[in-house]
């Protein structure tokens, strides 16, 4: 990994001056009484496509991925997928002209437009997303398990399953009062723990896989709850 | 002669209770939130708006053509009704963030210092002042989910102090002490005392001698308002992980011995005002009922917090007449004057629904709300939620609660007067709309 990134902004490094927009870009969005950091990496991955990642400190945004990420002449545009909302109030997006060391452009949210400036500062340092992975078979299948929150329970459903592209899926159903299918956009199997995420919802499931059972945590925004997750046809806790 | 001073004595004995149709929360000692008489069912202009230091969670009330209301600046007001020129201002120690009530020429208010003051309504002087055992905010370890769970956390919703209510010569007023207390209304002399389980900031309402209000500590209680005893109690929901579903912040009607009363367990209840037996409750899937319901014609008016819904239910069944689906979530409560229903809403605006039909005929829409401080909003007038929860740090709801009430915030209650409504903002505003 940490080769990667050296490699990566070694080849940015080189790329940013030659070949425009790539490099660390910091700057602000003018949101009203409350700029916003920006700062934001750009860089050509080994085929030369575009890759990229924004981070904002104090919005709790850290590497969010670059999506639909164009670059064309001088302008740049992407969308930094479900981070500041998912429809139909996000993606947020973002478009600018860029020149040697300077990008300005305009920043949307949720029906909201503010204009951002950027500085060209150094070479670009793109935090590259987690990869899904499969899981074991044995963790194929429906799970079930409860929890309380809010004086009320909550009973979860997770599917699993293995895809072609070697990552697994994950169906995530919420039901108390209401029944919320949480989109999950993240898994992965390593060292006997299962990790799932929603950056859409701020979720993350994460348990020890033990004999008929994963039991862990549920995380969603400021709420930690236990969770143990087991097959359908035991008690579910 | 013996028999004129028997009126006379009635009369003015009877004076606290009825001369008050505009001079305290709600409207009256039962806290119905109907208005006499008819406010506007077409928005024609902002009358005046009244600039004060600070928020204005207070509501407003009227006797005699003069505003009264208090700010978080920590002073009580009193402002011509008629060009929304100061008459008076008195100074407090702390937020004055509960709703002045009027007996003849004393205006009764709470303030965050922690005192019950008595104020001479011409001028603002101060007749007396009844110091509590201390005001607080309600707090609870882990609150809300907040981490480190083990940590205790003032809660930033209870915003609301209670309201003073005035009869029989005494004034009924509840504390964060856990207190709900009965002081005479002359000299300010404690008459009696009623321990709650935790902090009261709900407003006591008065009907046929009995008060009704709600804790924090999840009970509903009825208490003889001449002894301080209790009569009975009812249990709301408990939350006992995170405190998110527990308590009365909403302060209760009372209307044909019925007590309607909201709950932070998502529920409306409607309790038997004899003896506290549940007769019907609607709930709200986990949204708050901050709201004080307003009662009239056989219908109940509230609306709800996350949810953000108004609804309409029959009072005798508690089923569901009307819904309407708000832009934001809604704490301050409706007023109810002449087929119209005056909803104040966080996002910073004040809307007039149809009563029959829960449409919306108008709204107003505060500067502070159109700058849109934050992206606190989407561009449609509805919270901007990852613009406000942006930190996943355990007390990050302190902040996330000042960007959302950045907007000019409604959390007073209208009056409604001579066609006119008043209400105060977050944009520390008192605005007058005709």
């Amino acid at each position: 990994m940490r080769t990667l990134l050296i490699a990566l902004a070694a080849a940015s490094a080189a790329a940013a001056f030659a070949a425009p927009p790539a490099g660390r870009w910091i700057g602000e969005a003018q949101i009203p009484y409350n700029d916003m950091p920006l700062v934001l990496d750009l860089a050509q991955d080994a085929s030369g496509a575009w890759i990229g990642s924004l981070t904002s400190p104090g919005f709790e945004i850290k590497g969010a991925a670059l999506g639909n990420l164009k670059v064309a002449g001088d302008t740049v545009s992407f969308d930094i997928g479900n981070v500041l909302g998912a429809p139909p109030d996000g993606p947020a997006t973002f478009s600018a002209k860029f020149g040697k060391d300077r990008m300005a452009g305009e920043m949307r949210q949720a029906g909201n437009k503010a204009p951002f400036e950027l500085k060209l500062t150094g070479t670009a340092q793109v935090d590259l997303p987690p990869k899904s992975t499969a899981i074991g078979r044995e963790l194929e299948g429906r799970w079930v398990g409860t929890y309380e929150l809010g004086g009320y329970p909550r009973q979860v459903t997770v599917d699993l399953a293995n895809q072609p592209g070697s990552t697994a899926k994950v169906g995530f159903v919420v039901v108390g009062k209401m029944t919320t299918n949480v989109p999950v956009d993240f898994i992965s199997e390593k060292d006997g723990t299962l990790r799932f995420e929603s950056s859409a919802y701020r979720t993350v499931f994460e348990g020890v896989i033990g004999p008929g059972q994963i039991k862990g945590t549920l995380v969603s925004g400021p709420f930690e709850v236990p969770l143990i997750l087991r097959r359908p046809t035991e008690k579910a806790s | 002669m013996k028999n004129t001073k028997i009126v006379v004595l009635l009369v003015a004995a009877l004076l606290p209770a009825f001369a008050a149709a505009q001079s305290m929360f709600r409207g009256d000692a039962a806290h119905t939130g109907v208005y006499q008489g008819a406010g506007p069912r077409e928005f024609h202009r902002v009358k005046w708006a009244f600039p004060t230091g600070a928020r204005v969670v207070s509501s407003p009330v009227m006797k005699d053509k003069v505003v009264y209301f208090g700010s978080d600046d920590g002073n009580v007001y009193a402002v011509g009704a008629d060009d929304g020129r100061q008459v008076w201002m008195r100074s407090t120690r702390g937020a004055v963030s509960g709703t002045p009530a009027i007996a003849g020429e004393s205006l009764y208010v709470t303030s965050f210092d922690g005192s019950l003051y008595a104020l001479n309504t011409r001028n603002g002087a101060m007749r007396w002042k009844f110091v509590t055992e201390g005001e607080r905010r309600f707090e609870a370890k882990g609150l809300h989910g907040m981490t480190p769970k083990d940590q205790t956390f003032f809660d930033p919703f209870d915003i609301f102090l209670s309201s003073p209510v005035v009869a029989d010569g005494l004034v009924y007023f509840a504390s964060g002490d856990s207190h709900l207390y009965a002081v005479d209304a002359a000299s300010g002399e404690l008459k009696w005392k009623f321990k709650a389980g935790d902090v009261v900031h709900a407003s006591p309402a008065y009907a046929d001698g009995v008060l009704y209000f709600g804790s924090w500590d999840s009970y509903f209680y009825a208490v003889d308002a001449r002894t301080g005893q209790e009569k009975w109690r009812f249990h709301g929901g408990e939350d006992p992980l995170i405190h998110n579903q527990v308590g009365f912040q909403s302060s209760a009607a009372v209307v044909d011995g019925v007590v309607y009363v909201g709950c932070r367990d998502s529920n409306l209840y409607a309790l038997d005002a004899a003896t506290g037996k549940e007769k019907w409750k609607f709930n709200n899937n986990g949204s708050w009922v901050i709201t004080s319901p307003a009662v009239t014609k056989g219908k109940v008016i509230f609306a709800t917090s996350d949810s953000s819904l108004y609804y309409v239910v029959d009072a005798q069944t508690g089923k569901q007449v009307v819904k309407q689906q708000a832009k934001a979530y809604m704490f301050a409560s409706p007023a109810v004057a002449g087929g119209v229903v005056y909803q104040p809403v966080l996002n910073g605006t004040l809307e007039a629904r149809d009563l029959e039909t829960g449409e919306v005929l108008w709204s107003f829409r505060t500067e502070a709300s159109k700058r849109n401080k934050y992206w606190a909003l989407t561009a449609d007038g509805r919270f901007n939620i990852p613009m406000l929860f942006r930190s996943q740090a355990g007390d990050s709801q302190i902040p996330t609660v000042e960007r959302e009430l950045s907007v000019g915030s409604m959390l007073s209650t209208p009056l409604v007067a001579n066609g006119t409504v008043y209400v105060g903002s977050n944009d520390g505003n008192l605005y007058a709309i005709d």
